[in-house]
């Protein structure tokens, strides 16, 4: 009885394994791979790209834009770098509209 | 009549034996299935009494399906102490062509088997039956005697026919009822006895002769009288 | 003597050998053996088996929705920029790339662009990761993300010129959800499979419970106790079905017993009396017969006597055949109308030698589902009580009807009848009436039609005519 029991058990837990996606080759080996976009140095290129846009336009940024682009610029100061250019990134979204509306 | 009795019960053979010969037959015998089945399938009998319950490790039904698969057609009474209906019915599908209850009265024995031997020498079908001066027809259904033509209700024209197919041998009560009345059992009043009475009484009495006699304690015959 | 001492050790130990398998029965199966338990387990695989399927269904709807959603969301990227590659080369693809980057406000793209000496052009990563090496096919790499590790699902594309692209995304959240809901289906599998078990365990004593009372009653049925019957709930489901069969078989099997208790009675007490009568005259015979003739007539005297006996025997033997009702399978279409004719017709000289009037009343085409042999005996029976008692100058009328129930066959007769007191016993193995007693007969007529209507499902009715008697077959159309 314990047998089949465990037998079962084993062949729904092989089920649920083999159903993974076999495309996934699994890639584990070789020297750590950074992703650049989460340097307080890149949080700069978007302040500045950011700054670029608000002087190309003549009218005065959205109130969001500008709110969001100052929080970010703070948060990327103090350390918290993925959220401060995830906010940047947002103004930067809403700009890009701005300037392409009319 | 040659006739072959496998048996292994010493006093029924002995009995049976001795009666058959006392009958005027030639008899052979066989105490167990083995040997019995030998002499049946080797020689020629005009009929075999064959017993249900054998030592030998041939038992009377298989000796039976043995003969009749090698396409023996030798007339076969079995003799069995089964009496019910189902193993009747048994022992006449193995190719029985009669079935004897034990015990049983040597005289109904007797007629049953020069009957069966009788009918096994295979008179091919006939129109007329005549016995004596007794004629019956069986196209037109009318029976003369000496000419004259006697009425017979359709119950006593087929006794009379079968009294007549069996001249000369006895034919019992039991076996009128099965014959006749196409009866499988016995109703123990003597019905039968009557039925012959009253043929008797159209068939004998206006003649002469008497055809239809009694015979003691076994059933009636129809024959002409001797002397 | 010393036979007899002989025989009983002999009978002794062949007696220990049912007895001792009779001991070992009743004992409960062990588990592996149980039929309760094979039925639970059946349960139980039937539950865990559909609760993995309903399982590998959520995770394929959810987890696995999840992944075709990453892949589809690279290719879509992977069209877009192919397209521009088409429209600007090189340099329009950088710059998208670039764009791309900054409005990434779901914080997960990974573009890398690398010339064909696998130096970075532009994108967020810095070199270009070893493993990913064929194009095409889906990877899961390793990323490092503001100094946390994460995962990510790359793939390679191959540009004309030699240049190499590699699209990706972050999936380390969807990771995480995946890893989430695999670790709950699996606990949910687990309670589920606990759930089974518990599952099993009612089922089997359920089963067990309903099967012991029919289990108990029949191990005390075969301990003696016949007067036990299965209880019956009520319900009227298969259970119930099977406890009232089993209960008709063992009132059957009671009042075949019944049968034989009395049966063999019946036998011990009037049988006695025709053997014994043969066995005095054969003695007396022995001692006091002086001439062949006297012996020769002792002894057919008591040939005789041993007929009848040996008569009495193939009567009963027949009565037995027929209430063991094995002979069903003979049954057939019988038309009543030849059945009665044939029998008064056969009665008829005896008849008329008593001056009765025999008179035949059938319907045409009347007929029954039964055995013909049976049913015409048990007409022949009645008929000839009926002539056997009927006075001189009277009427014997056999006639047949249908009515609402079936079929109705009858023997009337206008003579002595049956008294009252002894009508209900009329149809008992053996009985014969004070009136009867100087007729011949062995007493087993009524009692051989009474087992012929049961056979086919039907009973025997007596009612005392004044005068005589009539005697009724109520026998069902069907049979």
């Amino acid at each position: 009885m314990l047998v089949e029991r465990t037998l079962a058990r084993c062949a729904t837990l092989g089920m649920l394994l083999a159903s993974v996606p076999f495309a996934l080759s699994a890639a584990g080996d070789g020297p750590p791979v950074v992703v650049t976009t989460d340097t307080p140095e890149y949080c700069h290129r978007l302040i500045d790209r950011i700054s670029e846009l608000i002087e190309s336009v003549s009218q005065p940024p959205p109130v969001t834009v500008s709110s969001l682009s100052s929080e970010g610029q703070r948060l990327c100061d103090e350390g918290h770098t993925r959220p401060g250019i995830l906010r940047l990134r947002r103004a930067l979204m809403l700009l890009e509209q701005e300037t392409q509306s009319p | 009549m040659r006739i072959l009795v496998v048996e292994d019960d010493k006093d029924v053979a002995g009995f049976v034996v001795r009666g058959l010969k006392e009958a005027g037959h030639v008899v052979e015998q066989a105490d167990n299935g083995r040997d019995g089945l030998f002499m049946a399938a080797s020689e020629a009998f005009d009929a075999v009494i064959l017993d249900r319950m054998l030592p030998g490790g041939i038992d009377g039904l298989r000796i039976l399906e043995t003969l009749r698969t090698q396409k023996n057609t030798v007339p076969v009474m079995i003799l069995s102490a089964l009496a019910d209906v189902d193993e009747r019915v048994r022992g006449l599908k193995a190719g029985g062509d009669d079935y004897l209850t034990k015990p049983f009265a040597f005289a109904e024995l007797l007629a049953r088997v020069e009957a069966l031997a009788r009918r096994g020498k295979g008179e091919g079908p006939v129109t007329k039956l005549k016995v004596e001066d007794l004629e019956l027809d069986l196209l037109s259904r009318q029976v003369k005697r000496a000419g004259q033509k006697i009425d017979l209700q359709p119950r006593e024209f087929r006794l009379l026919e079968y009294l007549m197919r069996h001249a000369g041998q006895v034919v019992t009560r039991t076996m009128l009822l099965e014959g006749v009345w196409d009866y499988h059992f016995d109703p123990q009043t003597n019905v039968i006895d009557v039925h012959v009475s009253r043929l008797r009484q159209k068939v004998d009495k206006p003649f002469p002769m008497a055809l239809i006699h009694t015979v003691r304690n076994a059933g009636y015959m129809l024959r002409a009288e001797d002397g | 003597m010393n036979d007899l001492a002989l025989a009983v050790p002999a009978e002794a130990t062949r007696h220990s050998g049912p007895a001792e398998e009779r001991r070992v029965l009743p004992r409960t199966p062990d588990l592996l053996h149980s039929a309760g338990f094979r039925f639970a387990m059946v349960y139980a695989v039937l539950l865990a088996l559909s609760a993995a399927a309903l399982a590998l269904y959520l995770w394929w709807a959810t987890a696995g929705l999840l992944d075709r959603q990453t892949e589809a969301a690279i290719r879509a990227d992977a069209q877009g920029l192919s397209e521009r590659w088409n429209e600007g080369g090189l340099p329009a693809l950088v710059i998208t790339i670039r764009e791309r980057l900054e409005q990434n406000v779901d914080d997960d793209a990974i573009y890398l662009l690398v010339d064909p000496d696998m130096q970075q052009i532009t994108g967020n990563l810095r070199s270009w990761p070893d493993p990913v090496r064929r194009p095409d096919v889906l990877y899961e790499l390793a990323v490092v993300r503001a100094g946390a590790p994460t995962l990510a699902q790359v793939q390679r594309y191959d540009l004309p010129g030699g240049y190499h692209l590699l699209i990706g995304r972050d999936v380390q959240g969807r990771a995480k959800l995946r890893q989430l809901l695999t670790d709950a289906l699996l606990w949910g599998l687990i309670v589920v499979a606990v759930m089974a078990l518990a599952g099993a365990f009612i089922v089997r004593s359920l089963f067990r419970r309903t099967l012991a009372n029919v289990s108990a009653t029949a191990a005390a049925i075969s301990a003696g106790d016949f007067s036990r019957r299965v209880r019956v709930s009520g319900r009227g489901d298969e259970f119930d079905q099977l406890a009232e069969t089993i209960n008709d078989m063992l009132d059957r099997i009671g009042r075949l017993m019944e049968g034989v208790r009395e049966v063999s009675n019946a036998i011990a007490h009037d049988l006695r009396t025709p053997i014994t009568r043969a066995r005095t005259r054969l003695e007396d015979a022995a001692l006091h017969a002086t001439t062949p003739d006297a012996l020769h007539a002792a002894i057919e005297r008591a040939t005789d006597d041993l007929d009848g006996i040996v008569a009495v025997f193939h009567a009963l033997l027949r009565i037995s055949e027929i209430e063991a009702g094995s002979r069903r399978s003979a049954f057939t279409r019988v038309d009543l109308g030849a059945i009665l004719a044939d029998t008064a017709e056969l009665y008829e000289p005896v008849a008329e030698e008593k001056g009765l009037h025999l008179a035949v009343e059938v319907p045409g085409g009347l007929a029954v589902t039964g055995d013909p042999d049976m049913l015409r005996q048990a007409v022949t029976n009645l008929t000839d009580n009926a002539v056997k008692f009927s006075p001189s100058g009277g009427i014997v009328r056999l006639f047949a009807a249908a009515v609402p129930a079936g079929v109705e066959i009858a023997v009337q007769d206008e003579g002595p009848g049956i008294p009252p007191e002894d009508l209900a016993r009329a149809t008992e193995r053996f009985f014969r009436g004070e009136a009867a007693r100087s007729t011949p007969g062995s007493g087993l007529g009524l009692a051989l039609v009474q087992a012929v209507a049961h056979l086919h499902g039907g009973t025997l009715r007596l009612d005392a005519l004044d005068p005589g008697l009539r005697a009724t077959l109520c026998l069902p159309a069907g049979g």
